[in-house]
């Protein structure tokens, strides 16, 4: 029995835009999930990350790899009962508070989508009752219920966000860009709340973020993508404390910090690639799990 | 002694809605001296877009302006004017002011930017706003200028590109030398990096650094990213409820914030030396602005609340010549309560580094 | 006041309150979002005395033959061409001696009944082929978009008046002739709002969470896209009777002895100058009800669009 929950093997996503051209969203991604852990997945707007995200949740169909979830394939054709695993052991939290939530059903039908399509076998107080512990496990009390998503803060909505994947109590959790729309006060919420739900559960996350210092702080492994390719992968330690990738230091380099007077002196970095850079170049293991894309 | 050209004064607004009437401004007192780069911060709702509207002239619908001034002063065609921007017409408004003498950049470069339209001509367009009567050859010099300015290296290929054949940086540069066109003296920022990348976004804020600093330019950074103001700002208003709740330099916020709602955000944001296992956050949300507020507006979200907070809003108090904070802490009869434990390590390691 | 408060404080105040909340609530009214769009559209004077209007005319229409005892289709010569009030005829008669006002109920009421009937079937039409259409997108999209192309590029008069020769004249083929080209329309309306719909992350959400499409089309999709549709379809009643009228205008209209508002108008203005009665009572009942419609549906679409 092997300790990952998710393998994502050579994943490749490439999207038509004319008869003779594509884009590689993703080129020859792979990385695994161990169960329960945090796996953390930075890049700038644009790097592929969210397509990743998508491919692996099965919204893209992936061109090339293959994806093992729980030990069962989902890339490709998928039958009746993978699909039902996938559908109910997978949950995705999406970016955008406003847009995530149908914004003409109450609070209580949007948390119930899951339960109504997979947990045929429950009544429906049985589904409220559930829908109420989710409600107060996401720090919210049974007013909640009844209200539509535009009565709701941002941070509210997204706990609502969280709350419908959570109910249907996954092995994986994908948070695109979770936090990146909500305040910093509301991002530390939400972040303790997945670390919380997360110990509660043993669920594996999936977090893709482009803020370095949330991924630092949630995650067990942490993968770098650019330009559609992962450049380096590596626990958080290895990362932060021994990045080989000079994108990777230009990132580090580049994070805000609270304080004026570094922050004033500060120089932007420069760091420039293409794509066919990085297109003959393969992932080499620097030190035990610490791997970076360099030269054959 | 700098000038002050921007004086804010008691601006109280509010917007009606089904819900009754949102006070989202209540009782907003700043200045602004020439050259200096001043930072709005807070989450959102606290007013930090519904306090910069009027400045910019901006009237929705449903805005009630309660009270205040808008006090500015600028070179005009007829010599240096002091006007109330709330009182004087829209014409004058249109003519010498918005888009001219104050300009703004928002957090998507594509409102400001028309998608059918070359770059170059987009800023030909907005240059022959404010200078009517220049030639053809000049006008395509200050295009070129503007953007040279912005640090644009490949300026003829750029010329010629539509805006969504760049990326969301470059598009921000052009929306900076549109601003830039009709030579501000303020320039109002809101959110102008939250959608880059960190590696763009510090570019973007170098830009605006240098800009500010060559042209003497005055700035007002709305945004929620304390690492932003850190970089750019040389004062802070934290606001909160439609308030400023403390304002000071940079080095006062950042070093010796006073507030339990700036503390709260200060330590919401992971720093990447910290290793808590669960980040400070502050419970609880904004308070419903159509509702009376009485005593402090953050006390319920308190967790070093005073009883008084219930009952009274706090006054301003000094701490020092440029610093004020809107907390009873202050208060001589309040105990004596320090700023948590994490937050005050992490000032003490981030002044260990400056002073070193 | 200040003083006075003041004066209240004591060493107390300054002690710790400790009365940190650890879950939200949420407090005030919940409105849905159809409830919003009502008390908008209560709020628009203009928009409610339409309604007043159009029910009026509505109830005339289907109880006015009742209120009167002429028959709106019955010739009676020796009464024929009476100004209004003349022996108990309100809007007096026309050159054949019928009732005008029995005939503008009677004619209102067909009007009314086609043009509601031909748009519910554009609107069930339209929408499915909307939905259909922009949800699947790709070759599916491309075929229908196609089609409609095509049908869009006959000009409508031209359809419409060659149906309706074709076919017998009457209610079912004008409803047919208009129903076959105003469902386009719709679909396009729709197809362009699943389009915007479609990518929003609800969508996704749905379908991560395994939804069947066709759940996703009618509990997902077409509730965010309810508004546009109510608007299109209120806006398309008046044009649905414009064209009825202007069919029975140039005679393609209902057979006679039936009355329409536009058999009647093309009957009346010809007399309009010796007898101005004759049309102005259709043209006022037509005026009104375009009005009115319009009104609404302006309204409506205001009160979406503030909700």
């Amino acid at each position: 029995m092997t300790k990952n929950i998710l393998e994502v093997h050579h994943l490749k996503q490439y999207f038509p835009v004319s008869r003779q051209e594509v884009v590689k969203a993703i080129d020859d991604v792979s990385f695994n999930i161990e169960k329960g852990e945090t796996f953390g997945l930075v890049g700038e707007s644009g790097s592929g990350k969210t397509t990743i995200g998508r491919a692996i949740i099965r919204l893209h169909d992936p061109t090339e790899g293959k994806v093992i979830f729980q030990g069962e394939t989902i890339s490709g054709k998928l039958n009746k009962k993978n699909q039902e695993m996938l559908r109910s052991d997978m949950q995705m939290i999406f970016q955008d508070p406003m847009s995530s939530l149908n914004p003409r059903k109450k609070i209580s039908d949007i948390i119930k989508v899951g339960l109504d399509i997979h947990r045929r076998d429950l009544r429906e107080p049985e589904k409220m009752k559930l829908v109420y512990d989710v409600l107060r496990t996401v720090g919210l009390d049974e007013s909640f219920a009844v209200r539509y998503p535009k009565e709701l803060s941002g941070g509210q909505r997204q706990r609502i966000g969280i709350a419908r994947a959570v109910v249907m109590n996954p092995q994986l959790i994908i948070a695109d860009e979770a936090i990146s729309a909500l305040d910093v006060s509301v991002q530390a919420q939400v972040v303790n709340l997945l670390k919380q739900i997360q110990k509660d559960t043993g669920s594996a996350l999936l977090f893709i973020a482009h803020d370095l210092a949330m991924v630092r702080h949630i995650s067990d492994h942490i993968g770098v993508i650019h330009l559609g390719h992962l450049i380096e992968l590596g626990t958080t330690e290895q990362i932060f404390e021994n990045p080989s990738h000079s994108y990777t230091k230009s990132l580090l380099e580049s994070i805000p910090v609270a304080n004026p007077v570094t922050e004033r002196g500060k120089q932007p970095t420069t760091y420039s690639a293409t794509k066919a850079d990085y297109e003959n170049q393969s992932m080499v293991e620097v030190e035990t799990g610490h791997w970076v894309l360099t030269e054959k | 002694m700098k000038e002050t050209i921007l004086k804010v004064k008691n601006l109280a607004v509010s917007y009606t809605t089904y819900r009754g009437k949102v006070k989202s401004v209540r009782g907003l007192s700043f200045k602004l001296k020439k050259g200096e780069a001043l930072a709005l911060v807070g989450e959102s709702g606290c007013g930090k877009s519904a306090s910069v509207k009027p400045i910019m002239g901006e009237h929705e619908a449903n805005q009630v302006i309660e009270s205040g001034e808008i006090i500015f002063t600028y070179d005009g065609p007829q010599g240096e004017e002091t006007v109330d921007l709330l009182k004087i017409d829209d014409q004058k408004m249109q003519q010498e002011i918005k888009g001219k003498q104050i300009a703004m950049i928002f957090q998507d470069p594509m409102t400001s930017l028309d998608p059918t339209m070359k770059i170059g001509k987009q800023i030909a367009e907005a240059i022959k706003t404010s200078s009517h009567d220049l030639s053809s050859a000049e006008l395509t010099d200050k295009v070129r200028e503007l953007i040279d300015m912005v640090g644009i290296g490949h300026i003829d290929t750029v010329m010629n590109q539509y805006p969504h054949q760049l990326s969301g940086g470059m598009r921000q540069r052009i929306v900076i030398a549109i601003a830039l066109s009709s030579d501000p003296s303020l320039l109002i920022c809101d959110e102008p990096t939250t959608a880059l990348d960190v590696t763009i976004q510090a570019r973007i804020l170098n830009l605006i650094k240098k800009l500010q600093r060559e042209r003497g330019l005055s700035v007002i950074f709305i945004t929620h990213n304390l690492g932003v103001v850190a970089n750019v700002a040389d004062r802070v208003n934290v606001m909160y409820a439609g308030k400023i709740i403390e304002t000071g330099s940079s080095e006062d916020i950042f070093f010796d914030p006073r507030h339990p709602y700036t503390w709260g955000l200060l330590s919401a944001a992971p720093d990447v030396h910290d290793n808590e296992e669960k980040l400070p956050t502050i419970n609880g949300t904004i308070p419903d602005l159509t509702k009376e507020i009485v005593g402090d507006a953050f006390a319920p979200r308190n967790p070093y609340a005073l009883e008084i907070d219930f009952k009274e809003e706090p006054p301003m108090f000094s701490v020092n010549e440029h610093h004020e904070a809107a907390t009873w802490l202050l208060d001589e009869r309040a105990p004596k309560i320090d700023m948590p434990e994490l937050l005050q390590q992490r000032i003490m390691r981030m002044r260990g580094e400056v002073y070193d | 006041m200040i003083r006075n408060m003041q004066s209240t404080t004591n060493n107390n105040d300054f002690s710790l309150a400790n009365r940190e909340q650890k879950v939200d609530h949420y407090s005030g009214e919940s409105l849905s979002f159809i409830q919003l769009v009502f008390r908008n559209f209560a709020r628009n004077k203009v928009a409610l005395i339409s309604v007043l209007v159009i029910i009026l005319i509505a109830l005339t229409a289907f109880l006015g033959p009742q209120l009167s005892h002429f028959n709106p289709d019955t010739p009676d010569p020796q009464n024929s061409n009476l100004t209004p009030g003349q022996n108990g005829h309100w809007f007096g008669t026309d050159n054949l001696g019928r009732d005008i006002f029995t005939r503008v109920a009677a004619g209102t009421g067909i009007s009314l009944e086609v043009a509601f009937v031909a748009m519910i079937i554009d609107l069930i039409i339209g929408t499915t082929y909307g939905l259909i259409s922009g949800y699947f997108g790709g070759k599916v999209d491309i075929i229908m978009q196609r089609i409609t192309e095509v049908l869009s590029t006959i000009p409508m008069i031209i359809i419409v008046t060659l149906l309706v020769l074709v076919m017998k004249p009457g209610i079912t083929s004008i409803i047919t002739a208009m129903m076959l080209v105003g469902w386009i329309n719709m679909s396009r309306i729709v197809r362009a709002q699943v389009l915007k719909i479609k990518n929003e992350e609800y969508i996704l959400a749905a379908k991560t969470m395994g939804m069947p499409n066709s759940k996703i089309i009618f509990s997902e999709v077409l509730p965010n896209a309810m508004g546009p549709i109510v608007t299109t379809f209120m806006f398309s009643i008046p044009n649905a009777i414009f064209l009825e009228a202007f069919l029975a205008f140039i005679g393609l209209g209902v057979p006679a002895p039936l009355s329409s508002l536009g058999t009647m108008i093309n009957d009346g203005y010809t007399q309009a100058i010796v007898f101005p009665h004759m049309v102005i009572f259709p043209v006022l009942f037509l005026a009104l009800i375009m009005l009115g419609f319009n009104i609404i549906a302006d309204a409506i679409r205001d009160a979406i669009e503030e909700s």
